[in-house]
């Protein structure tokens, strides 16, 4: 008996998540097109120097707000707070917290679903970057009254920013961050091909079930490590944070935001789902000051790519920041360690704090 | 007793499987290839030209000596006698006798491509001292060109000595012999904030060839060139040091002539390569794409299975580089154009 209370205590403690501690004041606001989507508001330290803009954080595909705060005092959102500025961190739409309502209870006014529903999974790339963002932007200025916000955006949370300010006449930007953003897929590395291989069976399933997948892994004891090699460098998180990463962090993902994914796939231009609008030309509009932080390690946000979004960029003021061992950090990043993983708070936030002081005074 | 038993096994099997894994991919053996090939040392103008050819030959490959390498690792003969001055840049390596795998468990590029019938040219600087590879690449490749016997002439720019082969290969007067070119660790684009060339202007004032000291643990050079997956078996000592950083164009547009030949170009870098990192290799061939000229490109990295990912001196030193790569470079020059 006594022997089997151990096994179950290990078995405890092996499989337990504590949860993420810090917590911002969860706001729920409406899109033009009528999603309510989650917002969580996090205010500056009292006795740090107060910036002029906030700024709004905004996950990648596949991805939920979570994995901005999940490592707790070394996560990107307290450190932001910590340096004067006040911070909304963003779900975009069919998120979790887009089912909940300010209190973060169950809310079915609000829950979107798979098939029917006032909202549900039938929306894609275009939808953020048109209603989302713009919706984020409005309350945040409006609750803010700043004149403008800086926007940090992880991977597609950068994206989503290309897409707004160099097609559809974005101003409210001061600053613009992006972390591991790609905005073209022109080369399709073996591992890449065998996740756009499964756009066929898009058109049967509701959801791209990532969220949930990863949310059964994070049960299991097992590391996936050939998936997962391609999301972040192993070496680059700890076990609580891959743990914490994949029962809070992912996401099931809309088909229609998949394919047009998958649709990019070999080609130099990323493209509006109609196929009308040409993103990736339209990075000429933008003029905004860009930092581009890049990982050695990325897969996704790969390098070349980086490049070549900060080679079509019209802003004078641009930054490509490689996280490399080269360029003086302690290890080569990978794309999702560039935000969760252990050593950010050495490697890839004073970089990004910096950059933004100097220009956010 | 038995554990010993079980024991002695073990070794006696990874014995096995090291010795198989060594000789895998020795598609011809030694002595049979030596046989074969003669090995001439010309001098051309200020440029060194080592031939390395067999009979028969299926084509022929001129690479341009890379500046940072170590010349035995494209060529175990090319060690001793050198010529006075790469003698003082180049003698100062110490990865040889550090690491633990036997050089023959090493990938060597020259003889893998003579193995597989093809004649090898190797290029190099008289003068380590004094060279400029928009020099050579402008004025003097076309000598040695000229001076190759074969009708079909594959170009492979190594490393950063690559840039000579971008700077012959964006000239007017191309010689119609060339008919594919590749890179294999080459960086050819590095305008742009944070790149190679930007840490090189804010540490080095002078515009000459950079002399690195190879003593200084945390030297710039230093952190350049560490291949983490050497580090990893064989930590400090086996870090290998470049003796020399030549100058790297700073006009990128120097090279765009490249995507206006009918040429198919094949790009291989390593993913962590800080060197001739992927931004820098693929820039150029950003605006070319879709024109008569073709761009093939190998990344080595984990995403395209291969064992790791490489680093710079992966390219050239690493163990897996004969099968992941010169396998690759070989069978890409083989297929018809």
């Amino acid at each position: 008996m006594k022997k089997i209370n151990i096994i179950l205590l290990g078995l405890m403690l092996f499989f337990s998540c504590s949860s993420i501690k810090i917590k911002g004041e969860n706001r729920i606001i409406e899109t033009k097109d009528g999603w309510k989507i989650g917002i969580e508001k996090f205010e500056a330290f009292p006795n740090s120097p107060k910036k002029k803009n906030p700024v709004i954080l905004c996950h990648g595909l596949m991805g939920t707000k979570e994995y901005f705060k999940q490592n707790d005092e070394e996560s990107i959102v307290y450190q932001l707070t910590k340096e004067g500025y006040e911070v909304y961190v963003l779900d975009l739409r069919g998120r979790k917290s887009d089912g909940l309502n300010e209190k973060g209870k169950e809310d079915s006014s609000t829950t979107s679903g798979y098939w029917f529903g006032k909202t549900y999974n039938d929306y894609s790339f275009d939808d953020y970057a048109r209603y989302d963002v713009d919706a984020a932007i409005t309350y945040v200025l409006a609750t803010t009254k700043a004149e403008k916000v800086n926007w940090i955006g992880h991977s597609m949370g950068g994206m989503v920013i290309y897409a707004r300010a160099g097609s559809m006449g974005e101003n409210r930007i001061a600053n613009l961050i992006t972390i591991g953003s790609p905005f073209s897929f022109p080369f399709k590395s073996k591992k890449l091909n065998l996740l756009s291989s499964l756009e066929p069976s898009l058109k049967v399933l509701p959801t791209v079930p990532v969220g949930s997948l990863a949310e059964f892994a994070s049960w299991t004891p097992f590391d996936y490590y050939y998936a997962m090699s391609l999301y972040y460098y192993p070496e680059n998180m700890d076990k609580e944070q891959i743990r914490r990463l994949t029962r809070f962090g992912a996401n099931n993902e809309s088909p229609k935001v998949f394919k047009q994914f998958a649709n990019g796939m070999g080609k130099w231009n990323f493209e509006s789902e109609d196929g009308n609008i040409k993103y990736t030309d339209n990075l000429t509009n933008i003029t905004m000051p860009v930092l581009l932080v890049a990982g050695r390690r990325d897969h996704l946000g790969s390098p070349y790519i980086i490049r070549h979004v900060y080679e079509k960029l019209g802003s004078k003021d641009k930054t490509i920041m490689m996280i490399s061992r080269a360029d003086g950090h302690s290890e080569d990043y990978g794309h999702v360690d560039l935000v969760a993983g252990k050593g950010i708070v050495k490697d890839v936030i004073p970089g990004i704090v910096s950059w933004m002081n100097e220009r956010t005074k | 007793m038995i554990y010993f038993k079980i024991k002695r096994r073990f070794f006696l099997l990874l014995l096995v499987i090291y010795l198989v894994n060594c000789s895998s991919y020795q598609v011809i053996k030694e002595e049979d290839w030596e046989n074969k090939r003669k090995s001439v040392t010309t001098k051309i103008g200020s440029l060194i030209l080592r031939s390395f050819e067999v009979e028969d030959s299926k084509g022929a490959v001129l690479l341009f000596d890379p500046i940072f390498v170590k010349k035995e690792n494209l060529h175990p003969s090319l060690n001793l006698p050198m010529i006075p001055s790469d003698k003082t840049y180049l003698s100062n390596y110490t990865i040889y006798d550090e690491i633990n795998y036997p050089d023959k468990c090493r990938g060597v590029l020259i003889p893998y491509l003579n193995k597989r019938g093809y004649s090898v040219y190797l290029v190099s600087p008289e003068n380590l001292d004094n060279f400029s590879l928009k020099k050579i690449g402008q004025e003097g490749l076309k000598d040695i060109i000229a001076e190759i016997k074969d009708d079909k002439i594959i170009l492979g720019g190594i490393s950063l000595g690559g840039q000579a082969i971008a700077y012959y290969l964006a000239s007017p007067n191309v010689s119609p012999k060339i008919q594919k070119a590749f890179f294999l660790g080459t960086g050819l684009d590095y305008k742009y904030s944070g790149s190679l060339l930007n840490q090189i202007e804010k540490i080095y004032k002078k515009e000459e060839n950079i002399k690195c000291k190879i003593t200084e643990k945390d030297n710039f050079c230093n952190r350049l060139v560490t291949s983490l997956a050497i580090e990893k078996s064989h930590p400090r000592r086996a870090i290998t040091y470049p003796n020399i950083i030549p100058i790297l164009e700073k006009d990128p547009t120097q090279f765009s002539g490249i995507t206006n030949q009918n040429l198919e170009v094949l790009v291989i870098y390593g993913k962590l390569d800080p060197v001739s990192p992927e931004e820098s290799m693929l820039a150029p061939f950003f605006n070319g794409w879709g024109k008569e000229f073709v761009l093939k490109y190998l990344e080595a990295s984990t995403s395209s299975n291969f064992g790791h990912d490489y680093d710079h001196f992966d390219l050239f030193y690493h163990k897996s580089a004969e099968s992941e790569i010169y396998s690759v470079i070989a069978n890409w020059i083989g297929k018809k154009k």
